[in-house]
């Protein structure tokens, strides 16, 4: 097969925007510009411009189009498939494989495709249709990737676990502190104020106000922040170590204060089970990692 | 068990409430029919059932019931002056179309189960949402609730959805979220049907479904899926409200009210409102656009009114927009341009690159092939993009933080998979056959 001038200016132009695509989704968004003075979607743009004014192009480019075109986009699906079952960056950290690069791979090799075998003439119309059409491609493609992914990990987790009670399920997903919010609502009754660790690392969850009162209410809620002041409530402090892994200059452990008590809880929450001590609150000794204070007046 | 035998109690019981009014839409398939009684049932109900409470009712299942009678003495009563309840029927399936009926159903079943089998465990679902619906259920009313700008930063639909659950007698109304999505679909089924054909209807309905983001919120108990199931089906009805069918607006103003009674804050009803006007001038009527507008904002100043009122005596008062064009404002949004460009890039462009691909190949195609309902899906779509940009750049002057949440930019334009989906589907009905209505 002989290429005229043009056409090997629209496979070579072709080629590099491939290329830049290619090493982006290898690298991270921008790494063309730095390195090659161009930015990658410069490429893109003169590709699809030169793809939407030529004519169809012929038969073993397009086989090879095609080729490239379906196993781009089921490497695609296929890796997103694999993030939506692990964790997010699972793929990055893997493979070092940029899946935002990737998707523009995807859209433009196919849209590419589609382009060099249309024969409508209209450039406008042209470039509408088969936009819509590979978006469509991509889009569903993507779409069912993952939504299939998501129902069968959702359906199997259910069937394993069919016999879980609701409590069983609210333990799995929040741990420990599920349990201990069980225990304070057993150990107080309902008209008392419970202090908590302030919000921020490592009390995320323990010293986040709404999260808490969604389990203690009707009992009110407070962050304690520097010394506890008066209220008509009885009082107790949750003792918290934090669940959260430690990734800031506090330390782990709360109350950091001593406090006049009548009581503390020592929590085993796995076990759901607590040990009673009639003494005050020392930090030094009583650094758990869920307990409870019955904060004394005096 | 039993759980699930309330859940499609309450489903019933809203769907109830809600059907005399599609007897106002007429040329409807059923399944659409059953779809909009949903969540018109879901939506003035509890909308009914809060205003009973402003009126001095406690929140109860005996004051939900009395809004119940309440509703349907209204449908009824509007049904029968304006009767239009004529059924569109659904041609016989082929067998491409009967595999994919078979596959939305299995995903339909599958994520109800996912959704009723898993606890409420999302943070704001939990900390938001569902303690509204306990706090209400222990003390009938909003004690607790509005002393707080956190809990009242949202509307009550959503909780009150899931307090009536447990009033009912349920445990966990999590599975009502993915029945609203299938409502959804049903309706997103018969607007495209009416418009197209069963293959093409089935089409958007298995787009949308398998979207992941939709099915992914259709299994927890957020709010953004309600909001975009109310604000995606306004548009489509303002869409679809122009000729023979300009009492659609109706439905428009409806719905899109309905979206401001789950999410308040964004500006996304203003774009309906513009939409309304403009089927309203185009096709030379007055009455049922204004009126349609005046729906859309009545039940918008339902809540927005109530939660002025009590944010004003609250000494922790959020940001006042007073300052909004200011200079200082402009000023600042400049000063933050490079920013906020990455960030429009990373949470709004990336996110959903096919999307935008999609709209812009949807948005060429009905420019150039004059298909008039894709016309306004492409603005609408693009309106939603300014309006997005305008409120970050506004956004990111008022809050520090406002670079760190990125997920809830992503979450507040998931409306826009489905209007573009749509969208895209009535382009492609350009290239297919035995439409029932030109898309022109």
């Amino acid at each position: 097969m002989r290429l005229n001038k043009y056409q090997v200016i629209y496979f070579v132009t072709l080629l590099i925007a491939l290329m830049a695509a290619f090493l982006e989704s290898m690298s991270y968004l921008g790494f063309v510009a730095i390195h090659f003075f161009f930015p990658a979607y410069i490429w893109y743009l003169l590709a699809s411009i030169i793809a939407l004014v030529s004519k169809p192009i012929q038969s073993p480019l397009q086989s090879l189009l095609k080729i490239i075109s379906w196993i781009s986009v089921s490497v695609y699906v296929s890796l997103m498939i694999a993030e939506s079952l692990t964790y997010p960056n699972f793929v990055y950290t893997l493979t070092h494989i940029n899946l935002q690069g990737l998707q523009i791979f995807v859209l433009l090799i196919w849209f590419i495709l589609l382009v060099s075998q249309d024969k409508q003439t209209d450039p406008l119309l042209r470039l509408g249709k088969n936009l819509l059409f590979a978006a469509l491609i991509f889009v569903s493609a993507e779409g069912l990737g993952l939504s299939l992914a998501f129902l069968t990990k959702g359906i199997t987790y259910a069937v394993s676990h069919s016999l879980d009670s609701y409590e069983d399920k609210l333990t799995k997903a929040h741990g420990g502190f599920y349990s201990a919010m069980r225990l304070v609502t057993e150990l107080t009754p309902s008209n008392t104020l419970i202090l908590i660790p302030p919000q921020g690392n490592p009390w995320e969850v323990e010293g986040n106000a709404p999260m808490v009162t969604y389990y203690l209410y009707p009992r009110k809620v407070e962050n304690l922040r520097d010394q506890i002041g008066r209220s008509d409530r009885q009082v107790y402090a949750l003792i918290a170590h934090g669940s959260w892994p430690k990734s800031g200059d506090t330390d782990y452990g709360w109350p950091k204060i001593k406090l006049s008590a009548t009581r503390l809880w020592k929590f085993d929450v796995s076990n759901h089970s607590y040990l009673t001590y009639n003494r005050d609150y020392d930090p030094a000794t009583d650094n758990w990692d869920w307990g409870l204070i019955e904060v004394s007046h005096e | 068990m039993n759980n699930l035998f309330i859940i499609l109690l309450t489903s019933g019981f809203f769907t109830w409430i809600g059907w005399p009014f599609t007897k106002l839409l007429n040329k409807i398939t059923l399944v659409e029919r059953l779809g909009l009684s949903f969540l018109l049932g879901i939506g003035l109900g509890t909308y009914g059932w809060f205003i009973l409470y402003r009126l001095g009712l406690p929140f109860t299942l005996s004051s939900l019931l009395l809004t119940g009678l309440l509703l349907l003495f209204l449908g009824n009563v509007l049904g029968r002056f304006y009767p239009r309840s004529i059924h569109l029927t659904i041609s016989s399936p082929r067998p491409l179309d009967k595999l994919l009926i078979i596959l939305i159903g299995l995903g339909l079943l599958s994520a109800f189960v996912i959704g009723s089998y898993n606890a409420i465990t999302a943070w704001d679902s939990m900390a938001l949402y569902d303690f509204r619906a306990h706090a209400i259920l222990l003390n009938h009313d909003l004690r607790d609730i509005v002393d707080s700008s956190y809990y009242l930063s949202y509307p009550l639909l959503v909780s009150l959805l899931h307090a009536s659950v447990y009033f009912f007698g349920g445990t966990n109304p999590q599975g009502l979220h993915s029945l609203m999505f299938a409502a959804f679909l049903a309706v997103v089924f018969g607007r495209v049907y009416s418009w197209t054909n069963l293959r093409l209807a089935l089409l958007a309905v298995f787009l949308n479904l398998f979207s992941y983001e939709l099915l992914m919120h259709s299994t927890i108990a957020y709010a953004n899926l309600p909001y975009t199931i109310y604000l995606v089906l306004g548009f489509i009805f303002a869409v679809s409200g122009s000729g023979k069918f300009t009492h659609h607006l109706l439905f428009a103003g409806l719905l899109i009210g309905l979206s401001t009674w789950v999410r308040s804050t964004e500006i996304f009803w203003l774009i309906g409102i513009l939409v309304i006007a403009y089927q309203g001038l185009v096709n030379w009527k007055i009455f049922l656009p204004l009126l349609s507008i005046l729906l859309l904002l009545s039940l918008r100043y339902g809540w927005s009114g109530y939660y002025t009122k009590l944010i004003s005596v609250l000494p922790e008062q959020p940001q006042t927009y007073g300052r909004l064009l200011s200079l200082e404002t402009f000023t600042a949004i400049y000063h933050n341009l490079p920013k906020i460009y990455e960030y429009i890039m990373r949470y709004v462009i990336s996110p959903f690159l096919g999307i935008w691909t999609l709209a812009v190949g949807m948005g060429i195609q009905s420019f150039r092939l004059k298909l008039r309902p894709v016309r306004i899906l492409t603005f609408i779509i693009f309106a939603s993009l300014a309006a997005t940009i305008a409120g970050i750049s506004v956004y990111s002057t008022f809050f520090a933080t406002w670079y760190q949440i990125g997920d809830s930019a992503r979450r507040m334009l998931m409306f826009l998979i489905p209007l573009t989906l749509i969208g895209a589907v009535l382009a492609l009905s350009r290239f297919s056959e035995g439409n029932h209505d030109q898309t022109r």
